[in-house]
């Protein structure tokens, strides 16, 4: 592979009360990068110290290869003086302004003359579909409207990099796709480097190149979407994707690949690597049973539902076994086993359906 | 019976003593209308000494108004953004005018900038400058009294004005006096807005400090208070006009700027 021009290279630490954010980054130009993580990860920090909104503890940032911050020298490039756009949850469009004049807003900061960044907005406005809405203050716009124009207002000014901080989580299901599909469009353009935020795997599945998942401030998996989702390398990916995933060593025996985990529980594997691996199950691949199942070489634990919920047209099951497991059964199944929390449980895998991949 | 919303009856603990205090409130402007001499009211009001103090008030009460504005709101947006510690003492200073009898306002003032006062006396000597006795004077002593409503009022509004919309003016490329110009301000306008009309009608109204710096003199330092108090012996009947008279332009300009500012939200 060619060697890539590097835009955005960040060694982010930040202290934040109990625990630290320490993340290393690095982003090509055009390239989106998704920095996905449960509630209260660090994400949102790491976007804000890119921004320039809160210091660095340590390490650098760079970008198109000026330094906009240097914690060892104490170098820091203010908030207002980067090329960086801030697309925010919450819109924060200024209500005193027209739409037209919001997106204008950081043209005319950037020097722009009113008349030329009128003309720009303009052009902003329309390119995100709301040219007929140039003269409407904010407090009239739905909010999908608010947010396409605080799109439209983050990119007019042309940033290198553009945050996008949870910019659906405020939105209804239907505006949600709609908005999705035009941050997609938009993303696809642009010429610097995104990074979005985000708790939601679908979009970030959709709207990045490349996943960062963030977990208590540190990075514990990073790649193409579709590598993270075949091979998640945590509990809290394992389960946004929806897979069951153990860590333990496997040994090459007669009977199969035989996977001991650290708690003294054992899964039988078809094929695959030795040593420190991953296990993954697919939920569709775990089957209930109300006894003990008999016949082919098999993983069979005892355990009980602690869970059940709709998913799709099928109900997924948790159950607290020797690895604590989600199942995905058929209405009639549940019916059949009348599956509930507190009732006991068979689970069984066959070894073909385990997934072994180095750790 | 009355009934508030909810449609309970409001106690008579409540209601009476309420009723009471409503009565308290308006029973004494209610008597000035009563009593105001409404066919002599031209004449009281066209002497040259009600139109020389009339001028006057509105003349150095506006000012002062300016004078507050200019420098209230830069100390109002300290108090509110500066986030330094040291600024509870700062409140508590800017706030002290407010609770201090004007009398004694005004012989601090002279104490500061009096013929021989601390700052005075370098402004006599150095720039040639007497406040004391003087229209100037008359602001300084209007503006020392009237300052506090208007910081705490747009303090007030800047904490309420959400620090969010800064934070996204900044990744827009805004420096700070940018970001205060264009969004804050605009933010807080309301507020501003109601604690100028505060701070007018208080400087209108201004009589101690007033009196203790600037003196009484017709033409120069006789404000419309100081007017009405002094014609009380000469000619009461000029007094209840004149009192009238301030009572009409405070309601008017109440009332004004209420449609102006508030009203149409």
């Amino acid at each position: 592979m060619a060697r890539r021009a590097v835009t955005l290279q960040a060694h982010v630490q930040v202290e934040r009360g109990s625990w630290t954010l320490d993340v290393d980054l690095v982003a090509a130009p055009g390239e989106t990068l998704g920095v996905l993580g449960p509630s209260a990860a660090g994400k949102s920090t790491l976007l804000q110290a890119l921004a320039g909104l809160v210091p660095l503890r340590a390490g650098q940032v760079s970008l198109d290869g000026q330094v906009l911050e240097d914690a060892e020298r104490g170098h820091r490039v203010a908030a207002e003086h980067r090329r960086v756009g801030v697309l925010f949850q919450d819109y924060r469009l200024f209500p005193h302004l027209s739409a037209l004049d919001n997106v204008a807003f950081g043209l005319r900061c950037r020097g722009a003359s009113k008349a030329q960044a009128r003309r720009v907005a303009r052009h902003w406005l329309d390119t995100v579909g709301l040219g007929t809405s140039a003269p409407v203050r904010p407090g009239a716009l739905s909010g999908g409207q608010a947010q396409r124009v605080a799109l439209a207002r983050a990119l007019a000014p042309a940033p290198r990099l553009l945050l996008l901080d949870e910019p659906l989580a405020a939105l209804d299901a239907g505006t949600r796709a709609a908005l999705r599909s035009e941050l997609r469009a938009r993303l696809t353009d642009f010429a610097g480097v995104g990074l979005l935020v985000t708790h939601e795997p679908v979009e970030a599945m959709v709207l990045a190149d490349r996943l960062l998942i963030i977990e208590a401030g540190r990075v514990v998996q990073q790649g193409p979407p579709a590598e993270v989702a075949r091979h998640p390398r945590s509990d809290y990916v394992a389960r946004l994707v929806g897979l069951n995933v153990v860590r333990g060593t496997a040994a090459r025996t007669a009977t199969g690949h035989r996977v001991r985990l650290p708690d003294g529980g054992e899964v039988v594997a078809a094929e695959g690597p030795e040593g420190d691996v991953f296990a993954a199950v697919a939920p569709a691949a775990v089957a209930l049973h109300r006894h003990r199942p008999e016949g082919s070489p098999r993983n069979t634990w005892p355990g009980t539902v602690t869970g059940l919920e709709p998913h799709g047209d099928r109900a997924r099951v948790q159950v607290a076994a020797a690895v604590p497991l989600l199942a995905d059964v058929t209405p009639a199944a549940v019916a059949e086993l009348r599956l509930a929390p507190g009732v006991p449980v068979w689970a069984s895998v066959k070894a073909t359906e385990v997934a072994l991949y180095p750790a | 019976m009355t009934r508030h919303r909810g449609g309970a009856p409001i106690p008579w603990p409540i209601a009476v003593p309420a009723g009471i205090g409503l009565g308290f409130l308006t029973l004494p402007l209610a008597a000035l209308l009563v009593r105001a001499p409404w066919t002599g009211l031209g004449t009281a009001l066209g002497t040259p000494e009600a139109r020389a103090a009339l001028r006057l008030s509105l003349l150095t009460a506006t000012t002062a108004t300016a004078v507050c504005a200019l420098l209230g709101v830069p100390l109002a947006w300290v108090l509110a953004r500066g986030g330094y510690r040291a600024l509870r003492l700062v409140r508590a200073l800017v706030t002290l005018p407010l609770v201090l009898p004007p009398v004694v306002g005004g012989v601090a003032l002279l104490l500061a900038f009096g013929r021989r006062g601390v700052v005075g006396h370098w402004l006599d000597a150095g720039v040639g400058v007497r406040l004391p006795f003087t229209p100037a004077g008359v602001v300084v002593a209007e503006a020392f009294v009237a300052m506090p409503f208007l910081v705490l009022a747009v303090e007030g509004a800047l904490r309420g004005a959400d620090p969010r919309l800064e934070e996204a003016a900044a990744t827009l490329g805004a420096s700070r006096w940018v970001t205060f110009r264009r969004v804050t301000l605009p933010l807080v306008l309301p507020g501003l807005v109601a604690g100028m009309v505060l701070c007018w009608a208080r400087a209108l109204g201004e009589f101690g400090a007033t009196i203790t710096f600037a003196g009484s003199f017709p033409g120069r330092t006789r404000t419309m208070p100081l007017e009405v108090y002094l014609a009380l012996e000469r000619d009461p009947a000029a007094a209840v006009a004149l009192s009238v008279l301030l009572l009409a332009v405070c309601l008017a300009v109440l009332v004004g700027l209420r449609q102006r500012w508030l009203g149409g939200r």
